[in-house]
């Protein structure tokens, strides 16, 4: 167990790599759907999902580690209730039922007395499990502060009472760190301090909220939860900065990522000020816009790699190619290997 | 009846309690405006609507979010509420009519709420389904309501591949309804593609794209 030998694996060990890697993020349903099983399977079966990612793997020669994360996480761990994706349309679950309905509810609401029981979490274990049986580094499920925190009473309440009952909101965050720290632990007494968190934080882009709130609402409570992990010896911690997040890039400059972090970005952030305000003590991951991805011409797609991988092959700790959020799932399988292509062709190091 | 002078001075209460989020505010200029006599109508869209339309200047600007926004619009809806009740049988004829939803498999409904409100402060009457709707539900509450506009949202890739068939399943049951998209992975090109009649990038561009819809109609 531990770190394994992939490119991006390599880049956080420091050592040097042959070529910019591709690390499709979220690629669990993508995957699922290649090897037969159903889009449900890739997030309601935890080694089904893993296995299908680790074939998906061998299957398109890319890099980086399975990973299990989905948008809605922490409503149904702390009682509430989401709905697998099962339809046509659909690419991961949702939450049909907050476990935050009224403002009494905040204050009678707990962190899970067994995190290990606790809704998606024993998935998450069995995917991390098969991760690790097959030498694949292991990462915590998700563990974005602010976007649980919106999941647990939904974005728009948490939003109102940002500014008129900021107690309120601060409660519902202060609950989703203490619950994140206590499933990192989790993760470290199982599988050791080699590991990774994950992050990934889409209810904090300026799509929403404003740097202001940023500092007060998604910063402190960040901080206190990867200060948490390292302090556990996690040395990586990867975070999704999703959507529009130019408005906070120098706050999450405040946010330790561990040496080097991972950060990953949306087609929203420009690669060149991502990595001038971050590269020096992260690896830069991005940003293939994901509608492009699945409906562009793999002409289009393969200019758009040649783009992000002049933007970011020099970043000082490492580039990885990267979709700029979760992988469609619907993506033709010929642009899939088209990403793998143009790394192959235009980012030999 | 209220003289020009006091009459203005209740519209920009209006406005700048809706676009200062005061909701306390907007209820208690909004029951002055009835005590002067002001012309309901004359309050919502010289006041109300006009303050919703500065909140969406600022949002366009990022001066404002969605927070922001969120309480500007329960300004909104409290003065609303005490004018509505008043608005004189004229003003309430024909009211046009829009049926708003996020369309299957997508749960991203904030930007649906905003376009919500930006109708609401303009005078349509909405018809809110929801996130995660069902294909085959808007034509079958636009046959119910007679909504002559149908609005999809979709924020994800997959999920805005339910957009072309809900409009075969709107042309098929009423060839009149014309259908409004929107949400971050369209465009104006894809929307065109998809056989909608029109597509807006913002909640303030859909109502001018959805009012452009109806004079072309
Ligand atoms: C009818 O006429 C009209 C006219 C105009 C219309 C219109 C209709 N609808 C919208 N408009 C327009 O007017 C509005 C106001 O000006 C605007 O609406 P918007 O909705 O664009 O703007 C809102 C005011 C603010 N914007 C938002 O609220 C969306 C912001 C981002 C960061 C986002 C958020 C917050 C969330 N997410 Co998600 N999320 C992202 C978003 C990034 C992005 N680029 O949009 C996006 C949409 N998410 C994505 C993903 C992948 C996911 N998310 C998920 C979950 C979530 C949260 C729950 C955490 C949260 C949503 C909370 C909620 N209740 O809505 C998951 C899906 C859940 C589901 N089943 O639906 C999940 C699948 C992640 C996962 N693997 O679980 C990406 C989709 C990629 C793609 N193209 O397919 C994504 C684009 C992020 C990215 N950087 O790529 C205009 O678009």
């Amino acid at each position: 167990m531990g770190i394994g030998n992939d490119r991006v694996s390599m880049l956080l060990k420091g050592e040097r790599v042959d070529m910019v890697p591709v690390f499709p993020l979220g690629i669990r349903a993508f995957a699922a759907l290649g090897v037969g099983y159903t889009m449900g399977e890739a997030y309601s079966d935890g080694e089904k999902s893993c296995r299908a990612e680790l074939w998906a793997q061998e299957q398109y020669g890319f890099d980086g580690f399975p990973n299990f994360a989905y948008g809605p996480f922490g409503a149904w761990e702390f009682g509430g209730e989401i709905k697998f994706p099962e339809g046509e349309f659909q690419q991961a679950p949702m939450a049909v039922r907050y476990p935050v309905i009224s403002e009494e509810d905040v204050w009678t609401l707990r962190v899970p007395d067994d995190i290990s029981t606790a809704g998606a979490i024993p998935i998450g274990m069995a995917h991390s499990l098969t991760a690790a049986a097959a030498g694949a580094t292991v990462m915590t499920p998700n563990a974005g502060v602010f976007t649980t925190a919106g999941n647990l009473c939904s974005v728009q309440k948490l939003a109102r009472w940002m500014i008129k009952k900021p107690s309120l909101a601060h409660r519902m965050l202060e609950l989703s760190r203490d619950f994140l720290i206590g499933m990192v632990q989790l993760w470290v007494d199982t599988f050791g301090k080699d590991i990774l968190m994950y992050n990934a934080e889409p209810s904090a882009a300026n799509q929403v909220i404003s740097a202001r709130h940023f500092e007060e609402f998604v910063l402190p409570y960040s901080i206190e939860v990867h200060s948490a992990a390292l302090r556990m010896g996690i040395k990586h911690i990867m975070t999704h900065i999703c959507g529009d997040q130019n408005l906070n890039l120098d706050h999450w400059t405040k946010i330790p990522m561990g040496d080097p972090g991972l950060l990953t970005f949306g087609h929203e952030v420009d690669l060149h000020t991502a990595i001038e305000k971050l590269g020096e003590s992260s690896v830069i991951m991005g940003n293939v816009e994901p509608s492009l991805i699945q409906n562009g011409h793999p002409n289009d797609l393969y200019d758009a790699c040649r783009a992000a991988i002049k933007a970011g092959k020099g970043a000082p700790r490492g580039f990885v190619l990267m979709s700029g959020c979760g992988f469609p799932p619907k993506t033709p399988p010929y642009n899939f290997f088209t990403m793998v292509k143009a790394a192959r062709e235009l980012g030999k190091l | 009846m209220a003289s020009d002078e006091k009459k203005a001075e209740i519209l920009k209460g209006l406005h700048d309690s809706v676009v200062e989020y005061e909701e306390e505010k907007t209820v208690e200029v909004a029951n002055e405006a009835v005590a002067e006599g002001l012309d309901a109508f004359e309050a919502i869209m010289g006041g109300l609507a006009k303050g919703m339309e500065t909140v969406g200047d600022l949002y366009v600007r990022q001066e404002y979010f969605v927070p922001e926004l969120l309480l500007c619009a329960d300004a909104l809806y409290a003065g609303l509420e005490v004018l509505k009740p008043h608005l004189k049988a004229e003003s309430h004829a024909e009211p046009r009519k829009i049926i708003l939803g996020v369309v299957e498999g997508d749960i991203h409904d904030i930007g649906k709420n905003l376009v919500k409100v930006m109708f609401d402060a303009a005078g349509w009457q909405v018809f809110d389904l929801g996130a995660d709707v069902k294909i085959e539900r808007f034509a079958e509450e636009q046959k119910k309501c007679g909504a002559q506009v149908v609005g999809l949202s979709a924020l994800m890739t997959t999920s805005m591949l339910a957009i072309p068939r809900i409009i075969k399943t709107l042309r098929d049951s009423d060839s009149t309804v014309r259908v409004l998209v929107g949400g971050a992975p369209l465009n104006p090109d894809i929307a065109a593609s998809y056989g909608a009649d029109g597509y807006a990038d913002n909640a303030g561009e859909a109502v001018e794209q959805a009012m452009k819809m109806l004079q072309q109609a």
